[in-house]
């Protein structure tokens, strides 16, 4: 039996960084999901109290949640754990790395054999210090390095405290290419953004046929792409490593005679593109492609030349 | 030591009525009950042949009898480390391996890094460290197989990323290791694949570089001789005098046997055959248990003792629980081998003469091995083997005398037993547990045999620091007053365990592990005598000056044999 792999966010980033500031917002947040934390110490944390149920052992209960402090065991046996929760797994998971571990550990492990089928990483945030990042030396500049390689989403905190200069040279030492970057204060990230499952999200993913669509008060854009011929693959690849860097979430299905029976199927999150297939029987097969981006003015026409260009021609029947 | 061509037997045997070399005026502490204490101790050909005052040895002096003045120096036997891993500590460093030297490698220079050292390098294959992926990501260039292929396609390429979480090969590498869409992911670990096609890009997380591993070359041999030779160099200016190496295979011994026949084997080695090939590969396991080990053998160096890894740690609640761990409802730990493997090969080994030294920290582990050694009595009967239960974080009360009974060796390895990261990981196998944790006292109160091990380079290879926390409980290294769970034991009993425990624990207690006429003249002398001196803080700092092995002087920080005929095997201790 297939089951419905279990969402989980990881959030990075050094100590002061803003990472209980993000914490307390999701907590807060009205995305209608039931949030189970894992932290390494509930002392780094700092819960808003009118969040707080109860504590027992190592559960911190929470009313839209609970915090459970185990990171310092094996991650893959914490997360078993939670599935043989006697109340059902949890319906979506927040990982608070620590400021002083390597993320990409906690990635790695969410890949093992073993737990990849019931866990699916949804993001993965790295927020950085804006004021520090640039005073960074030695293992903790590796471990920076780390921090952002890992990245789905970067978010620079605290912007309004330095320059605009500043903020440049920052953009220039550190990122990437293909980064994703949100400039914010008080960690204040579109938790759409950063939840595949939150109401809005799924709305916008899952929104009529019209060619651009702007909603959330104007905050995020929504461009359909889509054909009834069959596509590329190899090429639509590259195509999708070239959206433009405005696009923090995708999500798409293609059809191809390379994959008769079975739709490719593709997550984009920020800069991570995660492809994959799955049997696909049904005689509808038009490929569909659905992007999100947060600014208005997204120059789409490239990448919509792009991607016609991996249209092949029509499907066999 | 096989180039001490001595040898005595039933009709030939050297003569030992005077004594070669005499130490006299010290505070020999003998582990001996029936004499605790003694002033001067008469050596020849690698025995004690008196103990007692110096008149009363006085009859075995001859003109050429070495007499050394110990001016009031405490002595006792030489330490015996019962569990530790020079090879795996030091050999990898050792190997001549690719080290691109660089903070932040670009690709770029990982490319020239890898294309120069293959110019200079005739080994067939390139396995180093270190690439960061974020350099590349900085370039946008994805690292993988096909980056590799497009410099280097004719010589396999390993490389880990700077954090160690994965290694990047190239097609070569990963053919060799016969690596393919269809190779399973190992358990911790996986193969990098194309999402679509399902082939690996090249890139090995976690577990699954052990794959490369296993495809690669062994260790340089001069890469384990010198690991060795540098553990054994440091041991012997610590004052021990026997350990076990736990964990080896044909490339190892034969590297322990030529640092035996060079004359450098500073202590008595028991090495322990790996049973599973999870550290490294043993290609030659079954010719060595059918008898091919004896070819390794000497006074010094013993290959008749395997070594597996029943359960897992504490860290990672693998460690295999007599119930479950705390907040599970079943989950016990894991066992790494079935309970009927462990009998059949007990009873087996068993019968054959080879001691079985079982990592068990869980105390559902050590029930098992303590029931499949069971069996191992009732079918072979009474044979004198010890097997060893190794690191024993967690013991049931209700075992304790059977280490006793069935003759087995309790080994604890020290950094657990008091307040440190590792102890604090162990402490979460759940507060009832922590009075039974690392329980040398109950073992001895019961009767059996506890002796400890390094474990380096999990701890660091000075005995000392174990040595001082086994009696205090607390730790040497910083200073808090914070006591570890678990009671201590006496500096008596430390010393017996240090000593004579371990003699016992290699099978050697009727001929060394302690200060007696007709044992091996085995010694240690310190810079101050640990009855008289504050033990907390103090006793792990203790300098050894002077360390003897039948009669062979190892270390001599003093300069008591310098010029002579028995100059120390070593002068400088290596910088761990």
């Amino acid at each position: 039996m297939k089951v419905t792999p279990v969402p989980v966010c990881v959030i990075s980033g050094f100590l002061g960084a803003g990472k209980t500031t993000l914490l307390n917002n999701i907590l807060n947040g009205d995305h209608g999901l039931n949030i189970t934390v894992l932290v390494n110490d509930f002392g780094a944390i700092d819960i808003d109290s009118q969040l707080l149920a109860k504590q027992e052992g190592n559960t911190i209960s929470l009313k839209n949640g609970c915090i459970c402090c185990s990171l310092q065991n094996d991650l893959v046996f914490e997360l078993q754990a939670l599935l043989s929760n006697p109340d059902g797994p949890p319906e979506y998971i927040v990982i608070e790395a620590s400021g002083v571990s390597d993320p990409s550990k906690i990635i790695s492990a969410l890949k093992y054999p073993q737990i990849r089928d019931v866990f699916q990483i949804d993001s993965v945030v790295t927020l950085i210090d804006v004021q520090t990042i640039q005073d960074l030396e030695g293992d903790v500049k590796h471990l920076a390095m780390s921090q952002l390689d890992t990245a789905d989403i970067i978010v620079m905190n605290k912007v309004a405290d330095v320059s605009k200069a500043d903020l440049q040279r920052i953009h220039d030492d550190w990122l990437y290419p293909s980064a994703r970057v949100i400039e914010t204060n008080y960690s204040d990230v579109p938790l759409d953004i950063l939840f595949s499952l939150s109401g809005r999200s799924k709305a916008l993913m899952d929104s009529s046929n019209l060619k651009h669509e702007h909603s959330h008060k104007g905050l995020f854009h929504t461009w359909h792409w889509k054909s009834d011929q069959q596509i590329d693959v190899t090429k639509l690849r590259s195509a999708i490593m070239k959206l433009p860097k405005d696009i923090y979430r995708a999500k798409g299905v293609f059809f191809s005679d390379a994959y008769p029976d079975e739709r490719v199927v593709l997550q984009v999150v920020g800069a991570r593109q995660e492809w994959s297939k799955d049997q696909y029987q049904n005689q509808d097969r038009q490929s569909q492609l659905v992007m999100i981006s947060m600014k208005k003015e997204v120059d789409m026409s490239a990448i919509q030349e792009q991607l016609d260009d991996c249209v092949l021609g029509s499907i066999a029947k | 030591m096989k180039n001490m061509q001595n040898f005595s037997s039933t009709n030939c045997h050297p003569t030992m009525t005077t004594a070669e070399i005499l130490l006299k005026n010290g505070k020999i502490y003998t582990v001996n009950s029936d004499q605790p204490w003694c002033e001067a101790v008469a050596i020849s050909s690698g025995i004690f042949i008196g103990t007692g005052t110096y008149e009363e040895l006085e009859s075995l002096i001859d003109e050429n009898t070495h007499i050394i003045d110990l001016q009031g120096q405490f002595v006792m036997p030489g330490l015996y480390d019962m569990h530790t891993h020079p090879d795996l500590a030091l050999a990898p460093g050792y190997a001549g391996y690719l080290d691109i030297a660089k903070e932040d490698p670009t690709p770029s220079e990982v490319k020239d890094a890898i294309l120069q050292y293959a110019s200079e390098n005739e080994e067939r294959w390139i396995y180093g460290q270190y690439f960061v992926k974020y350099t590349f990501k900085r370039e946008g260039i994805i690292p993988d197989r096909y980056w590799l292929d497009s410099f280097i396609k004719d010589r396999p390429v390993a490389i880990h990323d700077r954090s160690w979480g994965c290694i990047l090969a190239n097609s070569m590498a990963l053919e060799l290791a016969n690596i393919t869409k269809d190779t399973r992911d190992p358990g911790n670990g996986y193969i990098e694949r194309d999402p679509l096609s399902g082939e690996p890009t090249g890139i090995l997380v976690d577990g699954a570089y052990s794959l490369i591993y296993k495809a690669m070359p062994p260790t340089p041999s001069h890469a384990l001789e010198r690991a060795y030779r540098d553990g054994l160099n440091y041991q012997a200016s610590r004052g021990v005098v026997g350990t076990k190496y736990v964990h080896v295979c044909e490339h190892r011994l034969d590297a322990l046997k030529a640092i035996d026949e060079a004359g450098q084997m500073s202590a008595r080695v028991e090495a322990a055959i790996s049973w599973q090939d999870d550290i490294f590969p043993v290609k030659r396991r079954w010719e060595l248990l059918a008898g091919e080990r004896h070819y390794y053998r000497s006074s010094r160096l013993n290959a008749n003792a395997v070594k597996f890894h029943f359960d897992g740690t504490h860290e990672s609640r693998s460690s295999y629980l007599s119930t479950a761990w705390p907040g599970e409802n079943k989950w016990r730990g894991g066992l790494n081998l079935t309970p009927e493997h462990i009998t059949d090969m007990l009873v087996d080994l068993d019968r054959r003469g080879i001691r079985v030294i079982a990592h068990c920290t869980g105390d559902g582990a050590s029930d098992l091995f303590l029931d499949a050694v069971a069996e191992a009595r009732r079918v072979n009967g009474p044979n004198g083997v010890r097997h060893q239960c190794a690191h024993s974080t967690n013991l049931l009360d209700e075992n304790l005398p059977r280490f006793a009974a069935l003759n087995v060796t309790a080994e604890f390895s020290p950094v657990g037993w008091y307040p440190s990261s590792f102890a604090k990981a162990r402490q979460s196998v759940g507060e009832e547990r922590w009075p039974r944790m690392y329980n040398f006292k109950g073992v001895l109160d019961a009767g059996g045999i506890a002796v400890m091990g390094t474990d380096w380079p999990v701890s660091h290879i000075n005995p000392w620091v174990g040595f001082e926390a086994m009696i205090t409980r607390q730790n040497p290294l910083i200073d808090s007053d914070e006591v570890f769970s678990g009671v201590a034991v006496s500096i008596e009993e430390a010393i017996r365990i240090m000593t004579l425990n371990g003699a016992y624990a290699m099978g050697v207690e009727e001929k060394a592990g302690s200060i007696e006429v007709g044992k091996s003249a085995d010694l240690i002398v310190l810079e101050h005598n640990p009855f008289e001196i504050e033990i907390r803080g103090k006793l792990h700092q203790t300098q050894v000056q002077l360390t003897m092995l039948q009669g062979q002087c190892t270390w001599d920080e003093i300069e008591v044999f310098t010029g002579s005929a028995n100059e120390a095997v070593w002068k400088e201790r290596p910088n761990f």
